[in-house]
């Protein structure tokens, strides 16, 4: 995987000149800058991202709790991303993957779903179908996997399946033959 | 349940090897299966509950709106009412410039009070044919002509108490909760805060709407103002509903303070505070798939999160939540586009 450095000279000129009042706070440059740090943490576990979606389209978990553990996981990386923009040290020798700003779009895009799922207004504007919410998360999930082309989670939700039925018999099993033999080596002593 | 089964494996152990050598090393394979196997079901049901507790304390938190606060804040009697459908006459509020600071005195709530001795009557005292009266009326007089009894202030004192508490008994403006705006109630006696706006059209709507039930229909945001909702507020449920499906739920489950906090809270996201140092900005943008005109208000706070509030040109509120750096870099990359998906 190719990366590059987090250009740290460039960002604290920027902070300098919103300091100063030259630039704003939502200037461009400088939020792009902020914004790389949660991309890459974003990026770092695209795992976790990638499975929750599928667990979603594949109906593993409720719509609602997608949405919630979405944004949950997305705070959780803005807050990683805000204590490590504090800190120069660690910036120095931040790397950002490359195509990093693919990746953070598509998912910026269905977390802004999620933020925007349960929008209303006065009867001109109603809450969004699941259904419709469905479909543009699938059209946005099958952009992700075809630029990062990943395991196939239709299998591992299977296998993961499997080993928790193969578990449970076993269990099962087992705790009759004990009880089969305890009733033996009762008969046995009467 | 799991010891039990333990005592028995081992007073099972000890007998079979005493008695029969061949059924011991087949029992062992068994234990350690069970054992295995019980453990992991055991794993399974302690994290499966651990989140669930973590989803729990994430998404319903207990307590309910601070019923403690006194009385604190009064609409202007200058501000105008509502015009019975819940929206606001907004021309009506150039004249009166609505008071941002809570009254320190009970006749705070009466503008109209002017102090008798110095400066003149009241506008209600003072008539265009009565001018030299008054100023005869309130004239001080010779130090000679002074009065030494000190009966007669505490008589006034007592007058003036008691016209002040009755003008609180009958204030009908109250709120029950501590809030940083003027206010005008809507047709079903919910405030509406006007919260005084920053932004480019300033010149032509001095005020940004935030109503109750507009505010009502998104408690889904309200863990982003740091609401505290009941415990019994389903908001998986709450998803689900409809707009007036939402209010009617808000009415049954929450008090009505909660909501009111949560539009001062949304309030504050959208102008400047001097005691919180935070970014707040304004900016022209659009909303919806036919991309209507919009105002967007960003704040940045300290800590580095962004609260975007979407306004519609005329002055009401839609929506506020928090948004990650990166959700704010498409934004601005997207011209402030929002609600792109979602017919407006």
């Amino acid at each position: 995987m190719i990366k590059k450095h987090f250009n740290l000279l460039r960002y604290k000129e920027l902070l300098q000149l919103e300091e100063s009042g030259k630039i704003s706070f939502l200037d461009l440059e400088l939020v792009t800058y902020k914004a790389s740090i949660s991309e890459q943490i974003h990026y770092n576990r695209k795992k976790d991202y990638f499975l929750l979606i599928h667990e979603y389209l594949s109906r593993v978990i409720t719509p609602y709790k997608f949405r919630s553990k979405f944004l949950q996981m997305r705070r959780e990386d803005s807050a990683k991303a805000t204590i490590i923009l504090e800190n120069f040290q660690k910036l120095e020798v931040f790397t950002l993957a490359k195509d990093l700003e693919k990746f953070s779009d598509l998912i910026s895009q269905i977390s802004t779903l999620c933020l925007e799922f349960g929008e209303v207004w006065d009867g001109t504007m109603e809450r969004m179908s699941e259904s419709e919410f469905y479909s543009l998360v699938n059209n946005h999930y099958l952009q992700l996997q075809e630029a990062f082309p990943f395991g196939n989670f239709r299998n591992q939700a299977y296998e993961y399946l499997v080993d928790r039925s193969f578990k449970i018999l076993m269990f099962t099993i087992g705790l009759n033959i004990l009880l089969i033999l305890l009733n033996i080596y009762i008969i046995n002593i009467q | 349940m799991f010891r039990s089964i333990l005592i028995i494996f081992g007073r099972l152990l000890k007998s079979s090897k005493k008695n029969n050598s061949r059924v011991f090393w087949p029992f062992i394979l068994l234990l350690t299966l069970t054992v295995l196997s019980f453990n992991e079901g055991q794993f399974q049901k302690n994290q499966n509950s651990a989140e669930n507790n973590l989803s729990s304390i994430l998404y319903i938190t207990p307590g309910g709106g601070d019923e403690s606060q006194g009385p604190n804040f009064f609409v202007p009697p200058n501000t105008p009412t509502g015009s019975g459908n819940g929206s606001l006459d907004k021309d009506s509020f150039t004249n009166s410039e609505p008071i941002n600071e809570r009254p320190k005195l009970l006749w705070g709530v009466d503008p109209s009070y002017r102090a008798p001795i110095g400066g003149g009557g009241s506008g209600n005292d003072v008539g265009s044919s009565g001018k030299d009266n008054t100023e005869e009326k309130y004239k001080i007089p010779d130090q000679s002509e002074w009065i030494s009894d000190n009966s007669i202030w505490d008589s006034v004192q007592e007058t003036d108490s008691s016209v002040l508490e009755q003008k609180e008994d009958k204030a009908p403006d109250k709120l029950k909760v501590d809030i940083d705006f003027p206010y005008q109630y809507d047709s079903n006696q919910n405030p509406t805060l006007l919260i005084p706006n920053t932004g480019r059209l300033r010149e032509k709507r001095p005020y940004t709407n935030v109503e109750y039930d507009q505010t009502a229909a998104h408690m889904h945001h309200a863990s982003d103002f740091d609401i505290k909702l009941t415990l019994d507020f389903n908001m998986a449920k709450y998803e689900r509903l409809d707009r007036a499906g939402r209010l009617d739920y808000v009415n049954q489950k929450l008090p009505q303070e909660t909501v009111i906090n949560y539009q001062n809270a949304i309030g504050q996201s959208m102008c400047p505070l001097f005691n919180i140092p935070g970014k707040t900005t304004s900016v022209p943008g659009f909303a919806g798939k036919h991309k209507i005109g919009t105002e967007l208000s960003i704040q940045q706070s300290p800590n580095g999160i962004n609260m975007l509030s979407i306004i519609l040109e005329d002055g009401t509120h839609i929506s506020s939540f928090s948004i990650t750096n990166d959700q704010l870099k498409r934004i601005i990359n997207n011209d402030f586009w929002v609600l792109r998906d979602r017919n407006l």
